[in-house]
This record gives C-alpha cells, sequence and structure tokens, in this order.
C-alpha cells in the first residue's frame, strides 16, 4: 500500500513537469485528485488496511495529496503568467513612433526674460508698478531733472505727438508716478516693466524695446546696498559664478551713477569675441537717486535716500540665450518664437 | 572723442600704456578705450635704405634695388621713377598685409622682388604729410634701417577714444583730460605758460566791442595779429591736429582749432578788413536775416539765435560757425581772433535748428570754462609768435559784464558715507578733493567747504561733490551690502492679467507675438475699416521714423496681420499667434490716451498632424474654443456670440460680437476674402480681439467650490430636428431652463444636414446629463424632465424629436 502511494506520488510528479497547457492540467488533477482519481482510490480502499497501520497510511495518502494539489497550484501559476506574457508579446508596439502632437503654444522670450526678473526682484520684496506708454514731458523728462534743453535730452531720441507729450523713453517715468502717489510713505520697492520707444532704427536699435526699472527708497539705503541687489540680481540670472563691475557714468536722475557690467557669461572674464575682449558685459545703468527727483515728488532728500535701476530686456535675452539679432524679437518668425 | 595718447603725455606723466590708462579713466568715469592708431599698419612696415639701383634687364620702366633692411640685404623690384641710392623708404617684407593685399615674394618679368616698396598714399600716410600718390615715400636721411615705420615717423602714438558723458563737457580738452589722469594716478602736471610778446600798438585802437545779448554772452574777448603770413602748420601740430580728426589749414587757422582741442575753449578768426567799420556787435539775429556760412549754405536765421555782426551784416553764427564772408583768406592781413562764452542752450538751440553741430557748438553747448577766455587767446597769441605767422598787439579787448564768483559748496562728510555705505574720514574726502583741483577748508567737525574749479561746469551741490568723492575713491572699493528694513506689505507680487492670459493663451497652442505699438494708416485701408471708424480716430506721432510706424495702434490687428504675413511669405502657414498689448484710444487735446490691455489672435491652417490622423483646422471654432478657455481661465464662464454681419473686415456670415452680460468685449470671425485678397494671402485667418481690461472688470466673482454629487446621475440623449436658422445657443438656453437643477450637463455632440432631414432643417444630437444632489434619480424621475424639455422646444420655437 505503502509502495502503491509513493509510486502514485512519482509518477503524478513526473507527469505534472510535462503538463504544457492548462488542459492538461485539468486531465491531471480529473486522474489523480478527481473522484475517481488514483489517489482518491487509494484513500477509499483504506478499509482493506488493517486498523493499525490505518492512521500512518492515511497520513501518507493525505501528505501525498496535499503535495500535488500545491504542486499543481504552482504549476498553474507558472503557466498563466506564460500566457500573459504572451498575450503582452503580441501587443507590443513600436515605441519610437512619435506621440500624438500636444498643442504647445510658446511665450514670447521677452515675456520669459521678464518673468524671470520679476521673479527674482520680487523675491528681495520689490512689487511690480505699471505707468502709461505714453507719457507727458514732465514725467518723462522734468521731474527726473531733465529740464527743457538739457544736453542729456539728446541721449533719448523721442517720438512726440504733440510739444508736452510724448512716447516714453524710459521706464523712469514710473518712478515720479509711484513716488507721487507714496509720499510720505517709506519704504518704496518696485520695479516696473514696460515698452519704451526711442527714435532710433539700426542693427542694434529698436525704435520699440523693453525696459525694467528699479527703485527703492527707504530712510538708508546706500550704494553699497546697491551693490548687493545688483550683485545678487546678476548671480540669479547668469549664474553664480557671475561677478558685476560698477563704472561711473552720468543719468540726470541719479548721482553716483553708474554703468554696470558682468563677467562674461561666454569667456568668464578672460576676454572673447562676446564681451569683444574687455571681459565684461554691459547690463545695466544705476544710481542713487538724484535729491531733485526726491524733492520734486514731495520727499525731503535728508529722510529718504534711495537707489534706482534701469536694464534692457531685450540686452538681458539676447545675452541669456545667445541670441545676436535684435530683429528677431519682433519679426514674429514662427521658427523663433517656437524655440522658447 | 579722439584723443591722442602722446598729446595727453605732453602735459601730464604717465607711466601706463594706452591701454591700461583707458581702463583707468573708464573706471573712473571717463569711457575710454585706448586700442587705437593713427594709422593702420604702419607697424607691418620697416625702413630700408636703398644701396644701388640698375635697370631692369627686361622691362624700361622697371628698376632693380639692393636694399638693406637693417642687417639683411635684399632685392627688389619697384616701378617708381624717384629711386636713388641712399634713400631711406618703407619696405613691406613678404607676408605683410597691406590694404591693398598680401605682399608676396614674386618675380617681375624674369627678376625676383623680395617685398615691396610702398607709397604715401597706399599706406595712408600722405594725409599726415608724408609722401603722395606720386612716387614712393621717402623718408630722412638720419632715419635708420630695420626701425618700424611707424616709429620712424613719428606715428607710432595710440588713440585714445573717448565716450563722454554729457555733464562732462569739460574733458573735450587734452588739458583737462590730463588733469583727470593727474587725479586718477597722481601722475605730475606740467601745463603750457601762455606768454606771447606784444607790440606797442594797442588792441582797443583796432576794434570795438559791444554786448547787445549780455545774457547770452557773458564775456567776449579779443586780441588782434596784423602782417598776417599765411603758411601750413609745423609738421607736429598738423600731426596733433590730424590725431584729433581735425583737418589742417593754414598756421592761423590751425592755431585756433589746436588751442580748441587742447583748452576746450574755440576760438574763432575774422578777417579784420572785411569786418565793417572794424566793429563787432554780439546781438540776436533778427527775423529773416540770412548769412552765408563758411561751408557756402545761406542760412536763414531767427531772433533767438546769436549772431557776432559787423555795422552791416551778420558775420559770424555765436558758437557755432564762423561767416564766409569775414573768412581768412591769402589775402588777409589783419586778424581778429574771438575768445567768448556763449550761452550753452542758445547755441545748442541754433546748432539743432541748423542741423550744425560743430566742434565748436559741441563744446560751447556744455559750457565753457569762464576764466579761461584770456588764457586761450594768450595760449594762441604764443603759438602764433612762434610760427612767424603774424605780430600780436598791445593787449586784449575784454568784455565782462558779471565775472562769475568761484563756487563753494559745503560737503558733509557723514552725509558721503550715508549715501555710499562707506567710512571715509573728512580727511580722505578732502585729499581726493584736493588731488581733483579743488581746493577746501575745513569747517566743521563733520563738514568742509570746497571751492570748485572754474572749468568743471558741472559742479553744483554736495551730491555733486559726493559723486567725484565716490569716482576717485572706486566704486570697486565699496563694500556689497544688503538693504536692510521692512519689507513692504503686499510685497508678493500677483501675476497680473496679462501673464494670466499669456499662460493661458500659450498653454492652449497659441504662440506669443510682440508687435510694434505703432503702425501705418495704409493697414486701415487694407482691413477696409472705413474713414468713420472709430479705430481710425488715432494718435499721431510729429516725427516718425517712417509711415508704417506713424500712429499709435487703436486695435492690435494690423501687428498680427504682419506677423501672419512675415510666415505666410516664409510658406511657414499653420499659424496660431496672438499678443496682449496696448492698444491706445485718444481722450482730450493735451491728455495722455486711454492705455487698454486688448488680447488678439490671429490662426490659419491646422494644428499639426502625426501618423494617427491630421491636425485640427484652425477654423471659428478652433479659436472659439480657445478665447472660451482662456475666459474660463479668467473666470467668466458664459461668453455669449452675437451674429455679427456688417463688420468691414470680417466675413459676413462667419463673424460674431463677444459679450458678457450684454456688455460686449470684442469680436471674432474669419477675415472678409476681399481683406484676405489685400494682404494676398493664400489661406482663409481667422481673427479675435478682446478688451482684457473691461473683461476683467464683469469677472469680480470669486472662485467658488461646487459640491461633488453623492448619488449617481442618468444619461440621455436628445436627436432634435430645428430650423436651420434657429441658433444652436437659442436650443441649448431652452434646454437649460427646460431641465431645470436636475440636469446637470447638455453637451452637443452631432450636427448633421442631409438624407433623412428636410430641406432648411438640420439636426441637432445632444448628451444630457441628469443628476440630483438628494438622492438617486429614477428613471421615472427623469423622464418627466425630459418630456418637459421635448415639450418646450416643440412649443416655443418648432423644434422636433427626430
Amino acid at each position: 500500500m505503502e509502495q502503491k502511494i509513493n509510486s502514485i506520488k512519482e509518477s503524478a510528479l513526473q507527469e505534472l513537469k510535462m503538463a504544457g497547457n492548462r488542459e492538461e492540467l485539468q486531465e491531471f488533477r480529473v486522474k489523480y485528485l478527481g473522484k475517481k482519481g488514483l489517489l482518491t482510490k487509494v484513500l477509499r480502499g483504506m478499509g482493506e488496511v488493517p486498523a493499525e497501520l490505518r492512521p500512518q497510511l492515511g497520513q501518507q495518502a493525505n501528505e501525498a495529496r496535499l503535495l500535488l494539489e500545491e504542486e499543481l497550484d504552482k504549476r498553474l501559476a507558472v503557466l498563466q503568467e506564460k500566457d500573459k506574457d504572451r498575450k503582452l508579446a503580441e501587443e507590443t508596439i513600436d515605441v519610437t513612433l512619435p506621440g500624438r502632437p500636444a498643442a504647445r503654444g510658446h511665450q514670447h522670450a521677452l515675456t520669459l526674460v521678464l518673468q524671470e526678473i520679476k521673479d527674482i526682484f520680487a523675491n528681495m520684496g520689490f512689487e511690480v508698478a505699471e505707468g502709461p506708454e505714453i507719457e507727458y514731458d514732465y514725467y518723462n523728462f522734468e521731474a527726473l531733472n531733465l529740464p527743457k534743453g538739457h544736453p542729456a535730452r539728446d541721449m533719448q531720441d523721442s517720438f512726440y505727438i504733440t510739444e508736452e507729450i510724448l512716447l516714453r523713453t524710459h521706464t523712469s517715468p514710473v518712478q515720479i508716478r509711484v513716488l507721487e502717489k507714496r509720499v510720505p510713505d517709506l519704504p518704496v520697492r518696485i520695479i516696473a516693466p514696460g515698452r519704451v520707444y526711442r527714435r532710433d532704427d539700426d542693427a542694434t536699435h529698436s525704435p520699440m524695446f523693453h525696459q525694467v526699472e528699479g527703485l527703492l527708497v527707504d530712510k538708508n539705503c546706500t550704494l553699497g546696498d546697491l551693490k548687493g541687489v545688483l550683485l545678487s540680481f546678476a548671480r540669479r540670472m547668469f549664474g553664480q559664478e557671475r561677478e558685476i563691475r560698477l563704472r561711473p557714468s552720468f543719468f540726470p536722475f541719479t548721482e553716483p551713477s553708474a554703468e554696470v557690467d558682468i563677467s562674461c557669461i561666454n569667456c568668464k572674464g578672460e576676454g572673447c569675441r562676446v564681451c569683444s575682449g574687455t571681459g565684461w558685459l554691459e547690463i545695466l545703468g544705476c544710481g542713487m537717486v538724484h535729491p531733485k527727483v526726491l524733492t520734486n515728488t514731495g520727499y525731503d532728500p535728508e529722510e529718504a535716500v534711495g537707489f534706482a535701476f534701469g536694464m534692457g530686456v531685450e540686452r538681458i535675452a539676447m545675452l541669456k540665450y545667445g541670441i545676436n539679432d535684435l530683429r528677431l524679437f519682433f519679426d514674429n518668425d514662427v521658427r523663433f518664437l517656437r524655440q522658447f | 572723442m579722439r584723443l591722442s595718447y602722446r598729446w595727453l603725455l605732453d602735459y601730464v606723466k604717465c607711466e601706463l600704456s594706452a591701454e591700461e590708462l583707458a581702463d583707468k579713466l573708464t573706471m573712473a568715469g571717463i569711457e575710454a578705450e585706448g586700442t587705437g592708431v593713427p594709422v593702420e599698419g604702419l607697424d607691418r612696415l620697416i625702413v630700408g635704405k636703398i644701396l644701388e639701383t640698375a635697370p631692369h634687364p627686361h622691362a624700361d620702366h622697371l628698376l632693380l634695388c639692393r636694399v638693406d633692411t637693417g642687417g639683411r640685404i635684399i632685392r627688389l623690384v619697384s616701378g617708381a621713377p624717384n629711386l636713388k641710392a641712399g634713400d631711406r623708404v618703407p619696405v613691406a617684407l613678404p607676408g605683410t598685409i597691406l590694404k591693398s593685399g598680401r605682399v608676396d615674394a614674386r618675380e617681375f618679368r624674369g627678376e625676383l622682388s623680395e617685398g615691396m616698396l610702398c607709397s604715401g598714399a597706399e599706406l595712408g600716410t600722405d594725409e599726415w604729410g608724408y609722401g603722395d600718390d606720386k612716387g614712393i615715400l621717402i623718408l630722412d636721411r638720419e632715419t635708420i634701417p630695420g626701425t618700424k615705420l611707424d616709429q620712424a615717423i613719428g606715428l607710432d602714438d595710440r588713440i585714445l577714444e573717448l565716450e563722454l558723458t554729457p555733464n562732462r563737457g569739460d574733458c573735450q580738452a587734452v588739458i583737462n583730460v590730463a588733469r583727470e589722469v593727474k587725479a586718477i594716478t597722481g601722475g605730475e602736471l606740467h601745463l603750457p605758460e601762455p606768454v606771447a610778446a606784444e607790440a606797442d600798438d594797442p588792441t582797443q585802437d583796432y576794434v570795438g566791442i559791444r554786448i547787445e545779448a549780455p545774457d547770452l554772452c557773458r564775456r567776449y574777448a579779443c586780441r588782434i595779429v596784423r602782417n598776417i603770413k599765411l603758411a601750413p602748420s609745423p609738421s607736429w601740430m598738423r600731426r596733433r591736429l590730424l590725431s584729433a580728426g581735425v583737418r589742417p589749414i593754414n598756421n592761423i587757422v590751425d592755431v585756433t582749432n589746436f588751442v580748441m582741442l587742447e583748452y576746450g575753449q574755440p576760438l574763432h578768426a575774422f578777417d579784420l578788413d572785411r569786418i565793417a567799420g572794424s566793429r563787432i556787435t554780439v546781438r540776436r539775429a533778427r527775423s529773416q536775416e540770412k548769412m552765408v556760412s563758411l561751408d557756402g549754405v545761406v542760412r536763414e536765421l531767427d531772433p533767438e539765435m546769436l549772431v557776432i555782426a559787423d555795422q552791416e551784416q551778420a558775420v559770424a553764427l555765436a558758437g557755432v560757425m564762423g561767416g564766409l564772408a569775414s573768412e581768412v583768406t591769402e589775402k588777409t592781413r589783419t586778424v581778429l581772433l574771438e575768445s567768448a562764452w556763449f550761452e550753452p542752450l542758445c547755441v545748442r538751440r541754433t546748432a539743432m535748428r541748423l542741423g550744425m553741430h560743430t566742434e565748436a557748438s559741441r563744446r560751447f553747448e556744455k559750457g565753457v570754462d569762464l576764466e579761461g577766455i584770456l588764457t586761450a587767446l594768450d595760449r594762441a597769441a604764443q603759438l602764433i609768435q612762434q610760427f612767424d605767422a603774424g605780430e600780436i598787439t598791445a593787449g586784449i579787448v575784454d568784455h565782462y559784464a558779471r565775472p562769475e564768483a568761484a563756487r563753494v559748496i559745503r560737503l558733509r562728510t557723514s552725509r558721503a558715507n550715508k549715501i555710499l555705505g562707506t567710512d571715509l574720514s573728512r580727511e580722505e574726502i578732502r585729499e581726493i578733493l584736493t588731488r581733483l583741483d579743488f581746493s577746501s577748508e575745513l569747517c566743521s567737525q563733520d563738514s568742509l567747504l570746497a571751492t570748485v574749479p572754474s572749468y568743471r561746469a558741472d559742479i553744483f551741490e554736495e551730491i555733486d561733490l559726493i559723486e567725484e568723492v565716490a569716482r576717485l575713491y572706486g566704486y570697486d572699493q565699496i563694500d556689497v551690502t544688503f538693504p536692510v528694513g521692512a519689507l513692504v506689505q503686499n510685497s508678493v507680487s500677483t501675476p497680473s492679467v496679462k501673464e494670466h492670459v499669456v499662460k493661458a493663451a500659450s498653454g492652449f497652442g497659441l504662440d506669443e507675438v510682440i508687435a510694434y505699438s505703432f503702425i501705418g494708416e495704409s493697414a486701415f485701408d487694407k482691413l477696409k475699416i472705413p474713414p468713420e471708424s472709430p479705430l481710425r480716430s488715432v494718435l499721431r506721432i510729429r516725427n516718425p521714423l517712417r509711415d508704417e510706424q506713424s500712429v499709435m495702434r487703436t486695435t492690435l490687428l494690423p501687428g498680427l496681420m504682419d506677423a501672419v504675413i512675415y510666415n505666410c511669405n516664409r510658406k511657414l502657414v499653420n499659424l496660431g499667434m496672438f499678443e496682449a498689448g496696448k492698444v491706445f484710444i485718444p481722450r482730450g487735446p493735451g491728455q495722455i490716451p486711454d492705455e487698454r490691455l486688448h488680447l488678439g489672435i490671429a490662426a490659419c491652417g491646422e494644428t499639426e498632424g502625426g501618423w494617427q490622423g491630421r491636425g485640427t483646422e484652425r477654423d471659428y471654432y478652433y479659436v472659439k474654443g480657445i478665447i472660451e478657455g482662456i475666459f474660463d481661465q479668467l473666470g467668466i464662464k458664459k461668453l455669449q456670440f452675437r451674429r455679427l454681419s456688417d463688420c468691414p473686415f470680417l466675413h459676413s456670415g462667419r463673424g460674431a460680437r463677444l459679450l458678457y452680460e450684454e456688455e460686449e468685449l470684442g469680436y471674432l470671425g474669419e477675415l472678409h476674402p476681399n481683406v484676405i485678397a489685400n494682404y494676398d494671402l493664400p489661406l482663409r485667418v481667422v481673427v479675435c480681439e478682446v478688451d482684457l481690461e473691461k473683461a476683467v472688470s464683469c469677472s469680480s466673482r470669486q472662485l467658488l467650490y461646487q459640491p461633488i454629487p453623492r448619488f449617481p446621475g442618468i444619461n440621455r440623449d436628445l436627436a432634435l430636428v430645428a430650423p436651420a436658422a434657429v441658433p444652436a445657443e437659442q436650443v441649448e438656453a431652452i434646454i437649460y431652463r427646460a431641465g431645470g437643477d436636475m440636469l446637470r450637463q447638455c453637451r452637443l455632440f452631432d450636427i448633421y444636414s442631409g438624407d433623412q432631414v428636410p430641406e432648411g432643417y438640420r439636426s441637432l444630437a445632444y448628451s444630457l446629463f441628469y443628476q440630483s444632489l438628494e438622492h438617486t434619480l429614477t428613471d421615472e424621475d427623469v423622464a418627466g424632465v425630459h418630456r418637459g424639455i421635448v415639450e418646450a422646444l416643440q412649443r416655443e420655437i418648432g423644434v422636433r424629436l427626430r
């Protein structure tokens, strides 16, 4: 009896290994474990075994059955896995075919750069202010310490609507408008982005371009603070390894005034074609707010000091993206627009 | 401004190279470049000495030369007739690049030439007085063979190119730049000491001066030079003038120009015999007065201009240009040298109005040194005497009614440190001012009184002194710090409407363009906009660069059309573009315009397709979907579209007015075929423009969360047959009204006309979704409402179930 159980077990296990699909496994189940299966028969025939041997043989037969059932399940799982694999293989696609085109549009390069500038200054606590693009002479020049006939007006050839109204030549009039509105509150920390216009059109000048003005007025504020703000702007915009350099310059509405250079983003200051061999790239103009500007807007220059700066957005974008032709910004060629 | 480095070194000791000096000047506020040379390429040639010449065996007009180039003897072939043994000549060895090209060793009729000899014209030295175009340049006998040519002829100079800021007019004088160099480097200054021996006859016997416009001419002085002997100036002076870009003329004129460049004081030389009555009057021009200027042009003057006149007529435009009638010529025997101060604004206005920006006007309009006027005359007299060009009469006639006292300004140490963020002592500040030739005295623990040198017309107040201190101290010496102090309330910047719209529109697949804010009025013609349209009421630019940029835009459409055309012309016809920018609506006269933020869209062709099928056509509905999407993001949910059939530039059957709660926001539609033809476009274009400021003022409602229903809903389809003329919007409105609260959504999913639909009708198929917030709907619940919808449609607009 014991031998019989063992031989059934052995041949069953052998057979199980051979089973190649679920139908064969079903046959196997019927053959060995079904109601009339071989092992079931053995268990049924237990009555003919002497009583003292029954427990031991019974246990043997049960163990054999459990083993077979377990092996059967294992085998079934393996085959099911194989079936799935086959199905997946049939569903294979060419993953290198192009995707369905998503409707992606593009923001203008200048919009992107402007956004970055705004974000950098917003992090330093500057609010965004705006002013009209068509301005009174008073705001564009007069209040900025540029009286009529001032030679510095030549620096900015203007488009006029009337004797007293013109297309603003810079974003600086926003300084006046904001200070007039805020006086006597301190501090004032704003940036003012927008379009500006100058009567100039050649390879390096566009009659319309974009500027961002910055202004900070507070009880205490120094040229050193201005350097600090501009250095951190330069580094966030153009990389942590940038250095800045302030060269004394002249603007009627700031004093002392400076032009600001950053170390060349191409050659890192050694001198190359991009920086005309100087190692430096000019990016903006700045200075300490002129006492007359403060007086003109109702602040007392003994109580309030400040700094201001202004930069050309096109210039920043050209440096940032390596664009070498100013005209590209306004041609609106989609082959340009779609790169950003 | 061009400035000779060697000339500068005549006045100040400086060990720096031209480039190093330029850098120092730049960092002190005088932007300079030091890389220019007087004549390009001279350092590439060397001096050769001709040892012997012989005729070329095979050519009559060629000469064979043996030339010592400083050690090495070479053979040259030359076609020049003027060569003989012993001559020193410029030699270009093989490999030298000349203006005419590269020099190579080559054979001329069988004879090798190891280089080339050059004429003055070939080298560009003829203008400097070296050679001509007729023969090889022959140099001094003392010149040593092998020397570089630029050294041999004294042109081994550097030209500093100064980019002066408008406040530093004083630096249009070599001497004042030298003073800056002294202040920056500490180099010793040695200025000329102008003295001239005078004849006995007093100057005032020769000429009378009358100033009728003392407001415009605060000082007028002159000297008389008699027995004039006109001749070319010596070469050193010609070289100095040329280095500054001034053409030498004759000794008298050259001296006036030289002194102007040296001291910054323009001088003018009149032929005294041609000054009627020998009397000078400084007066305003009479209206419609005419004068022929030195350049031979008849100038029409006006009373805002200042002239120098004799007893009959204007003889010079004060500070701008002399007159032809009193010009110094070969016949001139006596010269009046004028040195004066003219009011800067007046000179500037005259120069601008007549379009004559001269070396003189550029200096007068920045304000010349009132105290330097006599020095300049003395210097000119000294040079004239030195050149033996004439005799100087006794004394200067000088009219100076109200001499100006030197400006004295108080400077507080504490104030300077507060502005600069420095910790300078009073003594350090004083030392800097002394270097700049400001004399100063201490007046309190904190402050000092500084006296401004007369030539510094840009220094008026304390802050000007602080700037002087800062630029000499060095901006790079100032420590980097960060502003402290309270943050501004609400400083976190919230995105503007424009930012929202740009992000939304680009997110929906449109490309952002930026067009000029000015357009040409011809754009209105192309768009068929009639004369009476409010769009034509524009702000005009008085001085536009060109017609196409002469008025401020009242609509974004022309700019978008330009972008469409630009791309279509380059075979890029699948376009979806937008601009968010301002338009300018005139208000009353003397007022700045109303600037309104608009959004404009232009689209044509189709979206990008792929291997799974073509892209979407960019038609009316494409743009409509996008504009609805953008407005949805702005919080505006139910835009209305009303048929617009009489817009001049839109297709009469495919245009719509955009409304929100009866407020008109803009238009949307396909361009009229005539407009398409005007622009010569290859395909249909859909355009849209809305006033974003109006739109945003409508959308004040705050976004509120709507609860998500917990109970399942039921879908029912509704297929209708409606008269084709009934707008879908109307059908939908009735469905929603009749559907009540239970109807959550009604979506059109098919439109059909053709077989089985009667002529003049169309079939509309809607998918309706019913749901309740309170309970699970039953079929019976829905059936009642659904029937109600069908009945309402039938009753109100004759729409039946299909």
